[in-house]
């Protein structure tokens, strides 16, 4: 591992000395494994060597990013960086990239077991889901599993000098059930960072439920009414809300429908959300982010009233405010930009929403996403189901939700006792009050 | 191009260590691709940055089942290593399916770049004046455009594909591409507007165009949203133009017709061939022979020589998009489909530039027709479900329909529907055909570029999902 921080080290040093002012070196070897079901049989084994080297190289306030699936060719990178930088105009508003911290221990990121388990188990894990998921001629199963085993290193000319080794199991089992010419899809996430937080069966039993209660879908009369999220379009509702809404560089640039408005009641009362990297065996956490800045928990949200903006270094330092450390880069060749990690939204005071609510939908595993940074949300509802008078009458097809990020966090009227732990993610069932539903009636 | 030794005999010594039964099937596609982007926002650097990606992915199909592996270096030795590791994991999931490609689809031949000015000889400087010309433009519409931004990019790519059946294909492909997006804001309303031009063309692309022109026009489009009305919600008659074409027949139907997911009963187009799923005016074709276009290229990841594929033809579905596995179970002639977007991915059934052919009407007759509803306008992506066969999408702007006119403008809203009840309900179809739906498409993690577009066309029974 450490021969890792060495290699990049020697990245900084070429950086330096053609000139460069500021030289970050990122180095990923990355051993996948990867499995397919199509059609209820295994299709296809992977065995796949990805990673390679990034660079960010700036020359006062111009930046060059470099990258290359070939670690041995680090120099030529970093000096490709440093000519990109030279041809760049500059941003005044860059400051600086981060200096090294004290880091936090996150238990459960890394598990030998995982990394060093068999294909051949690995296959038996994700066959023993989709047996559960055919349960008959009606079924049919398509599946795939993910063992991912991650090296990193980070280091930059300002003393970061981190390395990270992480295992994780990612996946989904999806069913289609057919009834004539009638069919239906449920899915179900395979995700863990250890093998023994896997129960395949079980998720694939999940699976084929979702899809034969999904079956016989009905266009609804359009109209207002309640929305009732569950546990996991909740947690994709106010990941991606909040992740838009307070994300830091969305403020600094004007373009985050929150921003400016820190200490503001910008949501229900009832809603307290924080967002937590340091979750132990959280598929989102970490002790560094991608600029190996130290992670740390933050509150985002807290009677409603927005506490915190994500931030990595360079919006923390346009705005003048402390790097909460969520840097999260989409590639090597990528800039990092804020991100959230593991969302915890505290739990409420309801016992079940359908049977208290008289007409509405209840969504399923989707939720609202945003449309780039646009304040309207008008998003089609991939699963849900018709309620009138307290109970769940029929599962919904081609039909749409339109409403504004504003009206999605205000509107939030009551939110469940119970709550599901997502992989580091803590979430309840929310409800959101007089929604604009249409559909083909 | 890099002068990476005999390639082809390299990996064919490769292939010829292995003894091999009759049905199985080995093939080694080297990937090299260059590029760099740039990207200027509110008139600074956001990135500028290079990827220079070189590796090699490795198939094996014995015993039935399919093994993949990668390496990142060209030695004999590595790929001999590469291999055995694919040849191992295959025979570990061999199982009931048998999967199998067809005999007799051999392809030799060597497609170099067709472009007049390469990419990678244009000096960075270059590069960023264009982009800069270009944000400049939208930035100075107005102070309510809050960012202001413009990419550039451009992208090399080369595979030498070697197979066990003897194909020997090594070919070339550039793809560039300038978007310029606007995100304008009054007060708590934000919008967002794009446009972008993309190729498989070379720099000349760029010669051809008016970055100054294009920023303007995307400016003033940005600030004309926010005095727009909020969008309607219900189920309606709708006129979309060819970007919104563009992303349906991609998203909701073409995904659909791709025959992977026919084969493993994942699409709402399984079992369709020579049935009705449109009206009559309708006609589809994907088409990858069509010259610098963005989806366009002569030989797919899997070294099969490429052709214009007629999906539906007067309403009537005519076939799928195949890759040679996909081909060889349905018992037809592959279509050169195979596509993989590098070499850490397996080549699967995509499509390339595919649009609705050109009618009869005009725009302004389309909107008698429609009498009352709604124009939705330049795409802002989608996604479908090709199993159940619902889609959804988002226009970046619209117009009510009033009186068979184009009316008021609305803001940013998005539709959906199901994808076997759209092409039936179609009440018109223009005659001005476009192809204006140019991006990435996804699919299994795997990005290529495609283009999408067809003429307007009017629709009855569309969701549209605004809060009006």
């Amino acid at each position: 591992m450490s021969s890792l921080i060495d290699y990049a080290k020697k990245g900084i040093a070429v950086g330096l000395s053609a000139g460069s002012s500021q030289v970050e070196v990122v180095i990923i070897n990355e051993r996948k494994t990867r499995l397919e079901v199509q059609n209820s049989e295994l299709r296809s084994g992977d065995i796949l060597e990805a990673g390679g080297a990034g660079v960010r190289v700036y020359i006062g306030q111009r930046v060059g990013l470099a990258s290359s699936t070939q670690l041995h060719e680090l120099e030529r990178i970093v000096l490709n960086a440093y000519h990109i930088a030279k041809a760049a105009p500059g941003d005044p508003y860059f400051k600086s990239l981060p200096m090294a911290d004290k880091y936090p221990k996150v238990q459960g990121l890394y598990e030998k077991e995982l990394a060093e388990t068999p294909f051949e188990n690995l296959v038996q894990v994700l066959m023993d889901g989709v047996e559960a998921a055919k349960l008959d001629s009606q079924y049919t199963v398509e599946g795939s599993l993910d063992r991912t085993i991650n090296e990193m290193a980070i280091v930059n000319s300002l003393g970061i000098e981190v390395e990270a080794r992480e295992s994780s199991i990612d996946g989904v089992i999806g069913t289609k059930y057919e009834v004539g010419s009638d069919t239906s899809m449920g899915h179900e996430p395979i995700m863990g960072r250890s093998l023994k937080e896997i129960d395949s069966k079980a998720i694939g039993s999940r699976a084929a439920e979702k899809a034969k209660a999904r079956i016989g879908a009905k266009k609804v009369k359009s109209g207002e009414m309640d929305v009732i999220l569950d546990h996991m379009s909740t947690l994709g509702s106010i990941s991606a809300l909040l992740g838009s809404g307070a994300n830091g560089l969305g403020a600094a640039l004007g373009t985050a429908f929150l921003g400016g408005k820190i200490g503001e009641k910008v949501a229900s009362e009832n809603l307290n959300v924080t967002d937590n990297p340091l979750v132990p065996s959280g598929i989102s956490s970490r002790t560094f982010d991608d600029e190996g800045f130290p992670s740390k928990k933050i509150k985002l949200l807290e009677k409603g009233v927005l506490k915190s903006y994500i931030t990595d270094s360079y919006s923390a330092g346009r705005l003048g405010v402390k790097n909460t450390g969520h840097a999260s880069r989409g590639s090597l060749t990528s800039k990092p930009r804020p991100s959230p990690s593991n969302i915890i939204v505290a739990s409420g005071d309801r016992k079940d929403l359908v049977s208290e609510t008289k007409k509405g939908i209840l969504i399923e595993d989707s939720g609202l996403h945003l449309q780039g940074s646009s304040t309207n949300i008008s998003n089609m509802v991939d699963f849900g189901f018709y309620i009138e008078k307290g109970e769940i009458k029929y599962p919904i097809k081609n039909t749409m939700v339109g409403l504004t990020v504003f009206d999605a966090l205000m509107n939030i009227d009551a939110i469940t006792k119970d709550v599901v732990n997502y992989w580091g993610s803590s979430i309840p069932s929310v409800r959101i009050m007089n929604t604009k539903v249409s559909s083909g009636q | 191009m890099l002068n990476l030794g005999d390639l082809f005999g390299t990996a064919e010594k490769v292939i010829n260590r292995f003894s091999l039964k009759k049905e199985d099937f080995l093939d080694i596609r080297f990937f090299i691709g260059e590029g760099t982007t740039i990207t200027i926002r509110n008139a600074a650097s956001e990135q500028m940055s290079s990827e220079f990606d070189i590796g090699v992915g490795l198939r094996a199909l014995v015993n039935g089942a399919w093994g993949f592996s990668t390496c990142k270096g060209f030695s004999q030795s590595e790929l001999y290593k590469a291999m055995k590791a694919a040849i191992k994991v295959a025979k570990a999931v061999s199982g009931v399916e048998k999967n199998f490609v067809p005999e007799g689809y051999i392809f030799e031949g060597e497609e170099p770049l067709k472009i007049k000015v390469d990419p990678r000889e244009i000096a960075l400087e270059e590069k960023v004046k264009v982009a800069v010309e270009l944000e400049k433009n939208i930035a100075q519409e107005g102070s309510q455009v809050k960012v202001s931004s413009a990419t550039i990019s451009d992208m090399v790519q080369r595979e030498v594909i070697i197979n066990s059946l003897g194909t020997r294909v090594d070919v070339s492909n550039c793809y560039v591409r300038l978007s310029g997006g606007a995100t304008v804001r009054e007060g708590s309303l934000i919008q967002n507007v794009s446009e972008s031009v993309g190729t498989s063309r070379g720099w000349e692309t760029f010669m051809d165009l008016n970055p100054s022109e294009m920023g303007t026009k995307i400016g003033k489009r940005g600030i004309a949203l926010l005095s727009a009305l909020t969008p309607p919600g219900g189920n309606m008659k709708v006129v979309m133009d060819p970007s919104l074409v563009g992303v349906f027949i991609h998203e909701a139907f073409g995904h659909a017709c791709e025959a992977d997911s026919v084969l493993s009963n994942m699409s709402v187009l399984s079992g369709k061939l020579e049935k009705k799923v449109g009206v009559p005016s309708i006609n589809v074709i994907d088409d990858p022979t069509i010259p610098g276009l963005r989806g366009s290229y002569a030989y797919d990841s899997e070294g099969t020589k490429t052709n214009r594929r007629l999906i539906v033809d007067r309403g009537v579905f005519k076939g799928y998009l195949h890759s040679l596995e996909t081909a060889a179970k349905m018992g037809v002639p592959p279509n050169g489909a195979g596509r993989a977007a590098d070499f850490n991915f397996k080549p699967i059934p995509r499509m390339s530039n595919t649009f609705i052919d050109g009618g009869d009407m005009s725009l302004e007759e389309l909107c008698e027709e429609v009498k009352t509803g709604i124009f939705l306008a330049k795409s802002y992506g989608g996604y479908v479900n090709p199993a159940v066969g619902q889609f959804f999408f988002t226009a970046q702007e619209g117009h009510l329909i009033e009186n068979g006119k184009v009316g008021s403008l609305i803001q940013n809203v998005s539709m959906a529907g199901l994808t076997l009840e759209v092409l039936p309900n179609v009440i018109g179809v223009g005659k001005d055909l476009a192809m204006d739906f140019g991006g990435t498409c996804g699919k299994d993690s795997q990005w290529v570029p495609v283009i999408g577009g067809g003429p307007h066309i009017a629709v009855r029974d569309i969701i549209v999902g605004g809060y009006n």
